[in-house]
């Protein structure tokens, strides 16, 4: 699916975020500047506007390795980094997803977690660096194996 | 007259474990006791084993040997202090909260009084240990995780009036390091690189360079950067793609700094005019040139901490501390660490670049 401009990557947020529930993982894999945080911008937006809660700020998660967002009640968006981290073990001396039951998680750079994780969504951006072109690949495991997306 | 303050300061929201011991004398004069961080002797302590460096347990087998060794170098001990202070975010959960943990305890064996330091808020007084600074004043923060114009309008009293809508500058010079070919956190050698470029080689972009205000945006600028690594094939073209790149940062700076400094100029028409830079970033000397420039054009009177107080420290947060006890500030013991903790909860909401509803 390719993303043309701005407006695209938030249409593609807005249908993600119609299907993410708590405890769900979507794992956004791409290299730098390939417009992971851009997209995930537009999702909080959206999971924000859909449970009526007030917009909150969105920004690179990168330094502080996590970012989490409100929503509402029984829900919080959990925005996660793994950029900066260099082993798997790494991930369980910060604690990460301990106390992860009522999240939705959002992972950038999921390389060292995708293995242990038994059901994900993963969105994978792809720049074409010559032609200018962004696109993205959607696949996914356990639920989402056969999640699809109608342009 | 006040009366002579010695403080203790914790920090650990991010990547470094760091402790001070300051004191503030009866004149008023500041001096830094001790200042210990992490990173600058880790290569002396033997932990045994590979300690994952950002990770919080790194923290926590270091944090009493800092502490140990910030009182041992202050020639102090613990009953000499006259209150703690620690980080209380923002920043990593978990990081935080062994510095926090460490300083409470502390103080409640002291039965001396604990303040919990918001982070931005150490960055945003250290100019005022080495220079006697009045309120209000400009401050541009720039590190790894924030990069934030603020009016200072005295201890506790901040007005965000700028922010960068997706990266902070720090991690925008750690990334471009990074497409260079240099490892995490590599922002401090792009200065090198670019000593040895051309600066106009490339022309790079400026994201909201025309939009009104002091906000920031980098995330475009690392995209375009993206696509000129992937033609690069020697190290002139690294060096003129770093000069280039410190080059356009330096554009922007100079043009946001510019409206911020008319913005505070405007809103405290018969105030001094103090521009304070603070934060990693703010070592960057090609940066400090820069910002002298303007600072100069502008009538402005400017300052940088001391380049090893830009970066993450336990001497801010001590300084924080006895600034704060000063105003009859103290915080309980149940203070919970906030890694979520804005200078200025009432700033303006951002919708940042784009993100249109």
């Amino acid at each position: 699916m390719e993303l043309n401009s701005l407006d695209s990557t938030r249409k593609l947020a807005e249908i993600i975020s119609k299907n993410l529930k708590n405890n769900d993982f979507l794992l956004l894999k791409g290299t730098l500047g390939s417009g992971k945080t851009t997209f995930s911008k537009f999702l909080v937006r959206a999971l924000q506007k859909k449970n009526k809660i007030k917009p909150e700020e969105v920004l690179s998660p990168t330094f502080n390795i996590v970012q989490y967002y409100d929503l509402g009640k029984n829900s919080k968006v959990a925005h996660y980094d793994f950029y900066r981290l260099k082993q798997k073990s790494d991930i369980n001396y910060l604690g990460f997803f301990d106390t992860a039951k009522n999240f939705i998680n959002i992972i950038e750079w999921p390389e060292l977690i995708i293995d242990s994780l038994p059901e994900y969504l993963q969105i994978s951006f792809i720049y074409n660096v010559d032609k200018d072109i962004r696109s993205v690949k959607i696949n996914g495991k356990g639920k989402w194996f056969n999640f699809s997306i109608n342009e | 007259m006040n009366k002579s303050l010695t403080f203790l300061g914790i920090e650990t929201s991010c990547d470094e474990t760091a402790a001070a011991v300051v004191q503030k004398d009866s004149q008023g004069n500041v001096k830094i006791l001790s200042n210990i961080v992490s990173s600058q002797i880790d290569e002396h302590l033997k932990f045994g084993g590979v300690v994952p460096e950002n990770a919080a347990r790194a923290h926590a087998e270091k944090i009493d040997i800092i502490i140990k060794k910030a009182l041992q170098k202050s020639k102090l001990s613990f009953k000499d202090l006259d209150g703690v202070a620690a980080t209380a975010g923002p920043g990593l959960l978990v990081c935080l909260m062994i510095g926090l943990s460490a300083g409470k305890s502390i103080a409640a064996i002291l039965k001396k009084p604990f303040l919990a330091i918001n982070h931005l808020e150490g960055h945003a007084l250290t100019a005022r240990i080495f220079n006697k600074i009045s309120f209000p004043y400009l401050l541009l923060l720039i590190s790894g995780g924030h990069t934030q114009f603020l009016i200072v309008e005295g201890v506790g009293k901040y007005k965000r009036i700028g922010t960068t809508i997706d990266d902070a500058l720090g991690e925008t010079f750690d990334k471009t390091a990074k497409m260079l070919g240099i490892e995490f956190p590599g922002g401090p050698k792009i200065e090198k690189f670019a000593k040895l470029g051309d600066e106009n080689f490339f022309n790079l972009p400026k994201p909201i360079i025309h939009h009104p205000g002091c906000n920031l945006s980098f995330a475009g600028l690392k995209t375009a950067i993206l696509q000129i690594t992937r033609t690069i094939k020697n190290q002139k073209q690294k060096n003129d793609l770093a000069a280039s790149f410190q080059k356009t940062i330096n554009e922007i700076l100079y043009l946001k700094c510019k409206n911020a400094m008319k913005q505070f100029t405007n809103q405290y028409k018969n105030k001094n005019k103090i521009f304070v830079i603070s934060g990693g970033v703010a070592s960057n000397k090609s940066i400090r040139k820069n910002l002298d420039d303007l600072s100069i054009e502008m009538n402005f009177k400017n300052f940088f901490p001391p380049i090893e107080f830009c970066s993450d420290n336990g001497t801010m947060i001590a300084w924080a501390g006895i600034e704060r006890f000063e105003k009859g500030i103290k915080d309980k013991l149940d203070v919970i660490a906030k890694p979520r903790w804005p200078l200025d909860p009432s700033a303006a909401f951002l919708k940042g670049a784009g993100v249109k509803y």
